[in-house]
């Protein structure tokens, strides 16, 4: 599924053929899919034709101290590329936490979506709808995929599409959905792992010999405040 | 007279290692008797299998629950769940049940709650105190030591908060309580304004030591298993202490599916599914003790009818599959802004609730302000968890704002969870289904199920309470209010189901005496939550198991004295 992409970033005409044929007009779109026109045009979005993962799951009795993962991972390259720089806009690296993809996010996601489960298939099918409408509206806008963007121009397509909860043309609302989905579940790969864990400051997972310690002195201070501000007692 | 297996004389036979059988197995092997236990799925050892430290990042898809692992990967059930491949059940047309099993040894027992409250006076005689259900055959009193001495077994901290709700344990019986957290002590301050009383759980985990098992070391949620057998489970209890007599013998992978009664009406026989070669197998039997879960155990009778019994053994009364009830359950959540970039320490603690909401109501009810009969209690949640795909939830824009939003929100959200009494009634039960059979050709269940307005009042009730506090501590409910019917688990959600096999002191109406011996046939008894004549809002698995401890107990009193 490696693409090959012309000098100046744009589609190759062999992959733009292969892409009309792999998100031929789906039958269901919920999102109101229209080729917008217009001042606020966007890139349509397509839900991709894709063969459900057939691959076993870990069963109803793994090995939980040695797990493995039965599926192959199923993102391609270019795919990949994009997710670590999404996820990477998404949690940057920041003072001496690093960014999303530098966790290992990107192989989390790809085993995720490449899941024989349910709710991984149904993610699996938003993501890519996801990516390839980034790509596309990337496109739309510069004439490039969206890995290739300046950074700014990356910011400010997901500035367009990163908050729900303000309002959007229709022609965004299947993006809209991909991103808070898609940021769901980065931000979770991510602060589930030992760096996220560091910057969330969760203490524990270690066993302590005698009876439960409890809250600190600082942690009743602070609750204590808070209950002043509240008017309640203890 | 004994039998013998492979060598083994045994004198009595237990199906199910669970909380029930395990306690019957102690009981009876403890008292000389000689055992022999016949549990459905695998042998199963948490000492070497449990996930400890595992965190979610060393689990497939973050420990995320699947349909092959529902609870989470790193959950102890074994080949278990709401659906358990090849072992399908049916539920009736307009009825929703779900039906958990797990397939191991110590059953259930590996991963449960741990919550353990004791029923109180109330509890055993409610059709006594509002006229809905049926009495149990004895009073509190008659069981209040039987409940210290299981206590004494297993091992349960928590305290005697002195209120209505909670009947006191024996001095010296409970071990020390976890303190409780930040999240807690706000909640509690909120449910006070409220006038609502917040005291320590009691849970089924030592904070001393007790026999080879070690107390809590504050750490790894109890749902995995305990591999230092901290929390309560039978695979590190109750098991390991029988087979140390010498008196206990137990086939895994035995399904059972009958217990055969010849014309004398005695119990002679347990048939069972060789899992592994997929053979049928008869056990004679002197004495049979069904534990195998309340509708496996009722299963077992409504399969083993002959032509003189066509309604299944034991159930002259009609009420084997009757009277089925789960919990009723519930759950709100807020978010907290007073519990924002709070300051870090370790909140594991027990992995559970330190303090939780006990039934407070029983004056208002009395003074017929509640449109409800039953009662129930809030579990409640708030900590800094072990971070999982659930910290994603808090995420929001991008950049710098989105990791600045989720560090301020972590450990600020709180949730109460509502555990209410259901009261039996006649569209909830269950039956065999004339048709469908599973991979072991036994006949499946077939489920009925109702929620009753005793219930969704409850439940409206406790959705409004739940808001309140949440509320009072500064916080705001998540999502939109829910009407009770939305709100309500399914039936079978909550997982403590009993009921089918009703003790009572009326053969007519009843399945086995106060003994959990079956008025029809004299050496086939229940010692499970199939006994349980009403389904109080406080978790089912200590009384059961101090039922089958005092009525294992009368068993091997019997079997000495030649009487069963």
């Amino acid at each position: 599924m490696t693409r090959t992409v012309d000098r100046q970033g744009g589609l190759t005409r062999r992959e733009s053929l292969r892409r009309a044929a792999l998100f031929a007009a789906s039958s269901a779109l919920p999102f109101g899919c229209t080729i917008a026109t217009g001042g606020d045009a966007t890139a349509p979005w397509m839900w991709p034709q894709m063969p459900p993962v057939s691959a076993r799951g870990y069963g109803t009795d793994p090995d939980l101290i040695h797990p493995v993962i039965p599926w192959p991972n199923t993102l391609d390259t270019k795919s990949r590329t994009l997710v670590a720089a999404l996820a990477d806009i998404l949690i940057p690296a920041e003072a001496d936490i690093p960014s999303a993809s530098q966790v290992g996010v990107v192989d989390v996601l790809d085993e995720w979506i490449s899941a024989p489960y349910p709710d991984q298939q149904a993610d699996r099918k938003l993501l890519l709808a996801g990516f390839d409408w980034l790509d596309r509206e990337a496109e739309r806008r510069h004439g490039v995929l969206f890995v290739t963007l300046k950074n700014t121009d990356q910011l400010a397509l997901v500035d367009d599409i990163a908050f729900p909860e303000r309002a959007h043309p229709p022609s965004l609302a299947g993006a809209v959905q991909f991103m808070a989905r898609f940021r769901l579940l980065v931000a979770g790969m991510f602060y589930s792992s030992p760096e996220g864990i560091r910057e969330l400051g969760y203490i524990g997972n270690q066993p302590i010999a005698g009876d439960y310690p409890g809250p600190t002195d600082e942690a009743l201070a602070h609750l204590q405040q808070q209950l002043d501000r509240l008017g309640l007692k203890a | 007279m004994s039998h013998v297996y492979q060598g083994f004389g045994y004198d009595a036979v237990v199906v199910g290692s669970g909380a029930g059988g395990a306690m019957a197995a102690y009981m009876l092997t403890r008292a000389g008797s000689r055992v022999l236990m016949l549990e459905a799925g695998r042998d199963y050892d948490p000492v070497r299998e449990t996930p400890m430290f595992q965190t979610n990042a060393d689990a497939p898809l973050r420990g995320m629950s699947t349909p092959d692992k529902p609870f989470g990967f790193h959950d102890a059930t074994v080949d278990g769940g709401w659906q358990v491949p090849g072992e399908p059940y049916t539920v009736a047309e307009g009825s929703e049940f779900l039906w958990w099993r797990a397939r191991m040894l110590g059953g259930r027992t590996n991963h449960w709650g741990r919550f353990s409250l004791r029923f109180s006076h109330h509890d055993f005689k409610g059709f006594s105190r509002d006229g809905h259900g049926a009495d149990w055959p004895f009073e509190y009193t008659d069981i209040a030591q039987w409940y210290d001495e299981a206590e004494k077994l297993i091992g349960v901290c928590g305290n005697n908060p002195g209120i209505e709700d909670m009947p006191d344990s024996a001095p010296g019986v409970l071990h020390t309580p976890p303190k409780p957290r930040v999240p807690e002590l706000l909640m509690a301050a909120a449910a006070k304004k409220l006038g609502i009383p917040m005291v320590p759980m009691r849970r089924a985990i030592l904070t001393r030591p007790l026999d080879n098992r070690q107390p809590c070391f504050w750490a790894t949620n109890c749902g995995k298993g305990c591999s230092i057998g901290a929390a309560f489970q039978t695979t590190t209890s109750l098991l390991p202490m029988a087979k140390a007599t010498g008196r206990l013998h137990i086939i895994t992978d035995a399904m059972v599916r009958s217990v055969n009664v010849d014309a004398n009406g005695r119990a002679t026989a347990v048939s069972f599914i060789n899992r592994r070669t997929r053979q049928s197998e008869t056990l004679p039997a002197r004495v049979v003790a069904l534990a195998a879960s309340a509708c496996e155990s009722a299963r077992i009778l409504l399969n083993s009818g002959t032509d003189a019994m066509p309604n299944g053994v034991a159930n002259s009364s009609g009420q084997v599959g009757r009277n089925l009830m789960d919990s009723t359950g519930a759950s709100v959540s807020g978010y907290v802004p007073a519990l924002e970039n709070r300051p870090r320490y370790n909140e594991d603690g027990h992995t559970a609730n330190h303090l939780f909401i006990p039934w407070w109501g029983y004056a208002a009810q009395v003074s017929g302000e509640l449109n409800f009969p039953r009662g129930y209690h809030f579990e409640v949640g708030g900590a800094f968890p072990q971070p999982g795909m659930g910290v994603g939830l808090s995420a929001a824009g991008y950049g710098a704002a989105l990791k600045e939003r989720v560090r301020r929100r972590y450990g600020a959200h709180v949730n109460l969870s509502l555990r209410g009494e259901m009261l039996p009634n006649a569209r909830s039960f269950m039956e065999i289904d004339p048709q469908v059979k599973d991979q072991w050709g036994i006949p499946v269940p077939r489920f009925h199920w109702r929620w009753s307005e005793h219930e969704l009042n409850q439940v409206a009730h406790g959705l409004t309470t739940a808001r309140q506090i949440i509320e009072t501590m500064g916080g705001q409910v998540d999502g939109p209010d829910k009407r009770p019917e939305q709100a309500i688990k399914k039936g079978g959600e909550i997982i403590h189901e009993v009921g089918t096999t009703r003790m009572g002191s009326d053969r007519r109406t009843s399945v086995t005496n106060e003994w959990g011996q079956t008025w029809d046939v004299p050496n086939l008894f229940i010692l499970d939550g199939g006994v349980f004549v009403s389904n109080p809002h406080k978790n089912c698995t200590l009384t059961l198991m101090t039922l089958a401890m005092r009525n294992a107990d009368w068993l091997a009193r019997a079997m000495q004295r030649g009487v069963v």
